[in-house]
């Protein structure tokens, strides 16, 4: 029982995790996607907004140094 | 006679306050766990003169219509590439008997009549965000590559850009750049709401991070400056000032303003959505929202009225607003009416 939980869990973190990157865009349209789509879809003030902001920032330098 | 011009005087300053206060009555709210009344990620709601409402959906890949009393009337699209497919939608507006919905991924604008049928797809050669449409031309808000700084880019009815303006930058960005995260932050805190006036055939334009007065600038629909509104009566503010040099060095307390969002109501008067937050010690301590209704002719603030902290305002005509609610559960679409 135990495993049959658990690779269920694994199964809906692995779709969660495949949408998730799935609607991200490549790295040259990543920032202005993140920043100014992603954001203010997904928060509901100011500060939530400048929170997603910073992630977007980070995520950008981190992953996307090399490519854009 | 002197204490009698006191006491009108003290009264005077006591109602300007109550002058500017308007009241927001709520119409019809739509947004259920009913298949038809489900929303999963609502982009846009587009309000057109009947009361009937539009509304985009990005997670849900879809454009529903509601009539006035809240009746779901008609859904379409579905997650893709084809034709009446979307992979982004992210504005709409409607002009005349047409409903016009810009979808980023597929860089195209789908063109409907008001009873969803789709009339023609729009190839968009740089699909920005924020669609207006003024005659025959569509306006985005966009940026050029390599440039954090956003500017307003005009296309033609056959989606091909013909020429883009607003060449304005906030105060407190100066200097050169110095490295990728100062681009980003640059990008953040000069970006910017727009709104489109059709029978006036002009366009609004607003930082929404702004110096240290809020500013609306009236552009014409071929991107000729107009005239600058500045609201004088808006606190003035240093937020985003501090944060754009990292690393960031807090003060013990900011305030800071962030515009929401900007619509034309008609006539002469514009809606502005904007919120106040008070940090203390790196944290907001307080949120608060506001409308504008605002006189395009005279720069003057018509009213002011304080709203619940969850809305988004997505629309606005006359005196109806159209919000997005994510109060409990299930995402809703609010209309409202504003009587000032």
């Amino acid at each position: 029982m135990k495993k049959r939980l658990m690779a269920a869990g694994c199964l809906i973190i692995m779709v969660m995790l495949y949408f998730g990157f799935a609607q991200a865009p490549p790295c040259d349209q990543y920032l202005d996607w993140c920043l100014f789509t992603w954001c203010p879809g997904h928060t509901h003030n100011p500060d939530q907004m400048l929170e997603c902001q910073n992630q977007c920032v980070a995520n950008w330098i981190d992953y996307c140094q090399h490519r854009s | 006679m002197r204490k009698t011009r006191c006491g009108v005087l003290v009264l005077f300053v006591l109602l300007i306050p109550k002058i500017l206060d308007a009241d927001l009555k709520k119409v019809i709210s739509i947004g259920s766990n009913d298949l038809n009344y489900l929303f999963f990620s609502i982009a846009g709601a587009i309000l057109d003169e009947n009361q009937n409402i539009y509304v985009l959906d990005s997670k849900g890949f879809f454009l529903r219509k509601y009539d006035a009393q809240g009746k779901f009337v008609k859904e379409i699209g579905q997650q893709g590439q084809g034709p009446g497919d979307f992979s982004n939608v992210l504005s709409g507006f409607c002009l005349d008997n047409d409903l016009y919905i810009l979808d980023g991924a597929n860089s195209r604008i789908m063109e409907t009549d008001r009873d969803l049928n789709i009339k023609k797809t729009i190839k968009v050669e740089h699909p920005g965000r924020c669609l207006v449409k003024i005659g025959d031309l569509f306006y985005m808000i966009s940026s050029k590559g390599g440039e954090p700084f956003p500017e307003i880019v005009i296309c033609d009815n056959k989606g091909k850009s013909i020429t883009s303006f607003f060449d304005q930058r906030p105060e407190f960005i100066s200097g050169p750049m110095s490295s990728k995260m100062e681009f980003a932050l640059r990008k953040i805190y000069s970006d910017i709401t727009m709104t489109g006036c059709p029978d006036r055939e002009e366009i609004a334009v607003a930082f929404k991070f702004p110096d240290r007065k809020v500013g609306l600038f009236i552009y014409s629909k071929q991107g000729q400056p107009v005239k600058k509104i500045v609201l004088d009566n808006l606190v003035r503010y240093r937020f985003p000032a501090f944060r754009l040099h990292p690393p960031v060095n807090y003060p013990g307390q900011s305030d800071l303003i962030m515009l929401g969002s900007l619509h034309y109501l008609g006539g002469n008067k514009l809606l502005l959505e904007y919120w106040q937050e008070r940090y203390e010690s790196e944290k907001a301590v307080d949120h608060k929202l506001f409308l504008l209704v605002i006189d395009m002719t005279t720069a003057e603030i018509i009213s002011r009225e304080p709203v619940s902290a969850t809305m988004n305002i997505m629309d606005a005509k006359g005196n109806l607003i159209c919000a997005r609610e994510e109060e409990g559960d299930a995402p809703k679409v609010v209309l409202y009416r504003l009587d000032y």
